[in-house]
């Protein structure tokens, strides 16, 4: 992405939210922080202001002053206090309201027509550009905008208060007599731009190296990870030399930029102390002079150091707010980036037309992969007197994209396909999906929780399918992913079907965790309780004949076959 | 745990490498970083006694005396900054040198006895617990020993110089006169003291509200990220809805969270700002009388507030390591319970004894779940070399554990199992682990990629199997178990074992993601090219019979039988 379409992915990302139903709330928001801003930067020149007062009554032995001036510092502290706490709070309370506007537009978006699926052969991240991505968007966008009014501000006000305090400074050169009137203004810019950019040089160099950081920590737990994931499948090959020799790999590449890290950061630590024990100090060298022939008063002085250090603070916000400004466009990449992809992935359309007969049928459907290449060439099929169909076929001959594109998830594909109006249709993947939750939520899956199933209803699916172990933890939530087996798992999708009662089943391999009895026990349990149901499934396994009326054979190359069992 | 064993529990985890042969180098190394810091609080000290001359210099205009002491504060802040610099440094290196010793250690101990397989039922996170807590670790305990000796130096260090500076306070209390001595630093140890503490007790609940957040914010993401994982499982359920009433109830918790942590922030900030604030005005209202009274001058003003200053950092220092110590104490448990559970399951010994013999004969195998469930009783077997067995049972019978049994990863079991003597024998999983890296790799594991042998022999291998699509792509580094489909991962897990060419191999359901004609071939494919190998089997569909010799059924009671095919 280049700096024009960078900029432009900004005020797309960013218009959202403030062209929206509820803009005039946000901008009243902003404009209140502003304000609140700006009365921050006032008390700070306040207090400058009253530190000259002070100390020059200090300075004179005025001891009927010192009392009224700490009444007076009281007032401007309580003042500030409330500015600045308010302040963060609103802006947080912006924060919180963009980011929900924002996140639930994105989840939108994000589950509309599947895009979730058609988006899974991307490379993005959903979940962290919903998650961080927003977020940080939001974060960065207000801090910088806020932080450069805020900032501009602190600089005018400042840079007036030095000029006033300041004189101007006489020398002569070739006899003629140069003034430069505000030199400390002139000082203090030099000054600090000179300082705030060679930290930023010597501080640059530690950024990419704490991304490594983070990346080869990432990568080294992730080696472990692996390990305890495939536990036994190393365990059986006995693999634990090559995976400690990949350990040691991975953690010397920890310690190596670990050991860089530590001497970019001397070098860097080093310069900025120096740098700001010289800020503390540089005013009072510059101003000494004025000091010493008693043009400016001790009070004077001690403003000088006050304002001087509020100018260089302003002037090295613009310096440093590069790197922000670096990250926040990296975030507008990854935002842009998945914007795009979920705008490309929406387009995506299945040209199968879906039409309503009083039966199934599938009238030349054409298949093919997303490279081209076609794996179902005209197939036409009539499931009028036919039960049970079982797809056959090597494997990759695309018995499951037949599945997808029967979903209605599989793009590259075009014909026609009629099914009775109202008929329910449910289809059983090879992975029988739980979502976290409790078991019945997982059993009620996917039907929102108020049209849940009795629980008597769900005693009665469990116990067909031989789970009644499970009946008595219904509301017991846990990672039921991790705890049942394959073989529970897909048992557990086979209850779902009894709850659910649908006309049309689709089994993509629904039963490759089960040995073979069980397998046939299940199909006839189908066939017993859902006696009109029409099963379709895609299997391996040859015993699956025995429980299906009809095969279609798929036998590559856009070539088909039916015939009955 | 109690906190008699988290003292415990932190020795024995501290000793290891303060008693290990680096020890010396580790004593001499943190003796030098004490050292530093002790000599920062020195230069400290120095430059708050400068900062008294100087603004007397200042006071009395004293212009000669103004250079010297820039010149003296130069020099005092070079030093310091140089001691400060290392004094970093050298505890970094410290630090990397001690996560280095302690994560070698770990990673041999969970390698060691293939730990990380009997480890793999217990809920812990060994990779958390190598990569990030052992870090945590020892930069939390560094961090305290040091933080902790240096600010009680500098507790001390300036309470004497308060005691100096602030003389006598006398009042008269019912007739008679009473001296406090040292008042100054009375009143500021009771001011930082209990401003410190009221400060902590308002951020102590905004701690516990950022761990919540960081919580909610991840189970708001991991429910994406399940979604992804599962795209197309959800698409065929078109389980949107449900799903994305998951992400609502979760964002809520994120939003809501925050809303608290805003209240909190803001509270928060009110009490240490006004107290930051106070911190200013209070010592000079303190020193006032004595000013006024010109007992001392500007300087010992200056000096009072710097050195008030310093005794509120140090106390704070101990108030907030309260919160470093909590989570020190958490590292520790959580450390310490690994630890544990690691010498637990290393104590867990197998008492099947393994012998020689002729051919393999298994003698009064007994093996049973760690519920204590007999699976199988007396198993006495013996097979002729070259011949194959298939072991056949329901679902839970305990196939799978008896290979488990024969690889010796499985400790529920007694009897006696020999062996040809120098037998290769290897197993091959269900699920065929492939390793990170490159093809080479995940082709000749478990060998180390140096001992891979030639590529020629590699490529005719891949033939064999089928994978010639590969040939090319042995340097390709990449997450192959991604890119290879379950197929084709078991395909090159045959590879592995004509790599291997084992005299014994074991087949855990290793040809399930194959289709019957393609695992029959894969089957052939073995016997033709290692025509004496013997092959034992598990796997549930009934084409297999037509391989194997030997049927070894299970009933899953504990019974069995055997029967030529």
């Amino acid at each position: 992405m280049n700096i024009r379409e960078l900029i432009h992915g900004f005020w797309i990302i960013l218009k959202g939210y403030w062209t929206s139903e509820e803009k005039w709330k946000a901008f009243g928001l902003f404009a209140v922080i502003l304000a609140l801003s700006f009365g921050l930067v006032e008390c700070n020149s306040m207090i400058a202001e009253w530190n000259n007062e002070f100390m020059t009554a200090l300075t004179n032995y005025d001891e009927e002053l010192f009392l009224p001036l700490i009444g007076q510092f009281m007032i401007i502290v309580v003042i500030f206090l409330f500015v600045f706490v308010y302040s963060v709070y609103l802006k947080q309370l912006l924060q919180i309201r963009w980011r929900t506007w924002m996140t639930q537009k994105f989840l939108n978006l994000w589950m509309k027509n599947q895009n979730y699926y058609k988006l899974q052969n991307k490379a993005d991240n959903p979940d962290q550009r919903i998650s961080e991505d927003i977020n940080q968007f939001i974060e960065l966008t207000l801090d910088l905008s806020i932080g450069f009014f805020q900032n501009l501000a602190t600089l005018v006000i400042f840079s007036v208060m030095l000029w006033n305090l300041s004189g101007s400074y006489e020398f002569e050169i070739f006899d003629s007599k140069v003034v430069i009137p505000g030199y400390m203004f002139w000082v203090v810019l030099i000054y600090s731009v000179i300082g705030t950019f060679l930290t930023h040089t010597v501080g640059k160099k530690i950024i990419p190296l704490t991304f490594d950081q983070q990346h080869f920590e990432a990568d080294f737990r992730f080696s472990m990870m692996r390990v305890r994931e495939n536990a036994e499948s190393i365990a059986f090959y006995r693999g634990e030399k090559s995976e400690m020799e990949n350990f040691s790999f991975k953690f010397y590449d920890v310690v190596a930029n670990f050991r860089a890290i530590m001497t970019k950061l001397k070098h860097l630590n080093g310069f900025t102390n120096v740098y700001n024990n010289a800020t503390i100090f540089a005013p009072f060298i510059i101003a000494a002079p004025q000091y010493f022939s008693k043009k400016i008063t001790f009070g004077d002085l001690s403003q000088i150091s006050m304002a001087f250090s509020q100018v260089q603070g302003a002037l090295s916000f613009f310096v440093n707010s590069y790197s922000s400004i670096a990250s926040l466009m990296a975030v507008v990449q990854r935002l842009s980036g998945f914007a795009k992809s979920l705008e490309e992935v929406e387009k995506i359309e299945s040209k199968v037309e879906v039409g309503a007969a009083d039966n199934f049928e599938i009238e030349n459907l054409n298949i093919s992969l997303p490279s081209g290449r076609e794996i179902l060439n005209n197939l036409s099929i009539n499931f009028k007197d036919k039960k049970s169909i079982l797809i056959t076929g090597s494997s990759g001959c695309g018995k499951s994209t037949l599945l997808r594109t029967l979903a209605g998830i599989w793009a590259y594909a075009r014909g026609k396909i009629f099914l009775p109006t109202e008929a329910k249709l449910m289809f059983l993947p090879q992975k029988p999906y739980l979502p976290l939750g409790n078991l019945k939520r997982i059993l009620a899956y996917p039907m929102p929780e108020e049209d849940a199933p009795s629980n008597e209803e769900i005693f009665q699916a469990l116990k067909m399918v031989g789970l009644e172990n499970l009946a008595d933890k219904l509301y017991i939530e846990d990672d039921w992913s991790r705890i049942l087996s394959g073989g529970e798992q897909q048992r557990l999708a086979f209850a779902r079907v009894i709850l659910q009662k649908p006309d049309y089943i689709f089994l993509d391999e629904s039963t490759s965790a089960l040995d073979e009895p069980r397998e046939i026990e299940m199909y006839k349990l189908l066939q017993k309780i859902l006696p009109n149901a029409k099963i379709i499934s895609v299997g391996h396994r040859s015993t699956l004949y025995e429980v299906h009326d009809t095969e279609l054979k798929l036998e590559g190359a856009g070539n088909w076959n039916v015939r009955e069992i | 745990m109690e906190k008699r064993n988290l003292f415990k529990g932190f020795w024995i985890l501290f000793k290891g490498y303060w008693t290990s042969e680096e020890k010396w180098k580790a004593i001499g190394l943190l003796a030098v970083v004490i050292g530093l810091n002790l000599a920062m609080v020195w230069f400290l000290v120095q430059i708050n006694e400068w900062y008294n001359e100087f603004y007397n210099a200042l006071q009395e205009y004293k212009s000669e005396s103004f250079w010297d002491l820039v010149g003296q504060f130069t020099f005092l802040a070079f030093c310091y900054i140089i001691i400060a610099v290392y004094a970093v440094y050298l505890r970094q290196l410290l630090q990397i040198r001690w996560r280095t010793w302690m994560t070698k250690n770990y990673l041999e101990s969970w390698m060691k006895g293939q730990t990380y397989y009997h480890l793999e039922s217990s809920t812990d996170n060994p990779d958390q617990r190598i990569s990030e807590d052992i870090n945590s670790f020892v930069g939390t305990t560094l961090q305290l020993i040091i933080g902790f000796l240096r600010q009680l130096t500098t507790l001390a260090a300036f309470s004497f110089v308060l005691w100096e500076l602030s003389g006598d306070f006398t009042f008269n209390f019912g007739g008679s006169e009473i001296t406090i001595p040292g008042y100054m630093f009375w009143f500021s140890v009771i001011y930082s003291g209990v401003g410190t503490l009221l400060v902590h007790q308002v951020g102590k609940k905004l701690i516990s509200l950022e761990f919540d957040q960081q919580k909610f914010e991840a189970d708001f993401r991991f429910s994406m990220m399940r979604v992804r994982e599962n795209a197309e499982s959800i698409a065929f359920y078109r389980g949107e809805n449900s799903e994305m009433e998951g992400f609502t109830a979760r964002f809520k918790n994120v939003i809501e969270n925050f809303r608290r942590l805003m209240t909190k922030t803001k509270h928060l900030n009110f009490y240490s700002n006004g107290y930051g604030q106070l911190a200013i005005i209070v010592p000079l209202i303190l020193a006032a009388p004595r000013f006024f009274s010109k007992e001392i001058q500007l300087g010992g003003l200056m000096q009072t507030i710097s050195a008030f200053g310093r005794v509120q950092d140090a106390l704070s220092f101990f108030v907030d390591s309260y919160g470093t110590l909590a989570s020190l104490g958490a590292v520790i448990n959580r450390l310490a319970g690994f630890t544990e559970h690691v010498e637990e399951v290393q104590k867990i010994h197998t008492k099947v004894e393994k012998s020689t013999a002729a051919e393999l004969t298994i003698s009064d195998l007994n093996i049973s779940l760690p519920t204590g469930k007999q699976l199988l009783q007396k198993l006495s077997l013996q097979l002729e070399n070259s011949k194959s067995l298939l072991v056949t049972g329901a679902s839970g019978c305990g196939k799978s554990t008896l290979l488990r049994t024969l690889a010796g990863i499985w400790a529920y079991a007694e009897g006696k199992i020999s062996l040809p003597q120098n037998s290769k024998v290897m197993f091959l999983p269900q699920k065929p682990y492939l390793p990170l890296g490159t093809l080479r790799r995940a082709l000749v594991y478990p060998l180390a990629e140096k001992d891979a042998p030639s590529d020629e022999k590699l490529i005719e291998i891949l033939k064999a199997v089928e994978l010639p699509n590969l040939v090319d792509k042995l340097d390709v580094a990449d997450d192959w178990t991604r890119i290879l489909s379950g197929g084709e991962q078991q395909r090159l897990a045959f590879a592995r074992v004509l790599l291997t060419a084992p005299n014994y191999i074991f087949l855990d359901e290793a040809t399930s993601a194959l289709d019957e004609p393609r695992e029959i071939e894969m089957y052939k494919l073995l016997k033709e090219k290692l025509p004496a190998v013997t092959i034992i089997s598990v796997g549930h569909r009934s084409t297999l019979f037509e391989v194997h010799d030997t049927e070894l059924k299970l009933d899953g009671n504990g019974f069995w039988t055997t029967k030529l095919i």
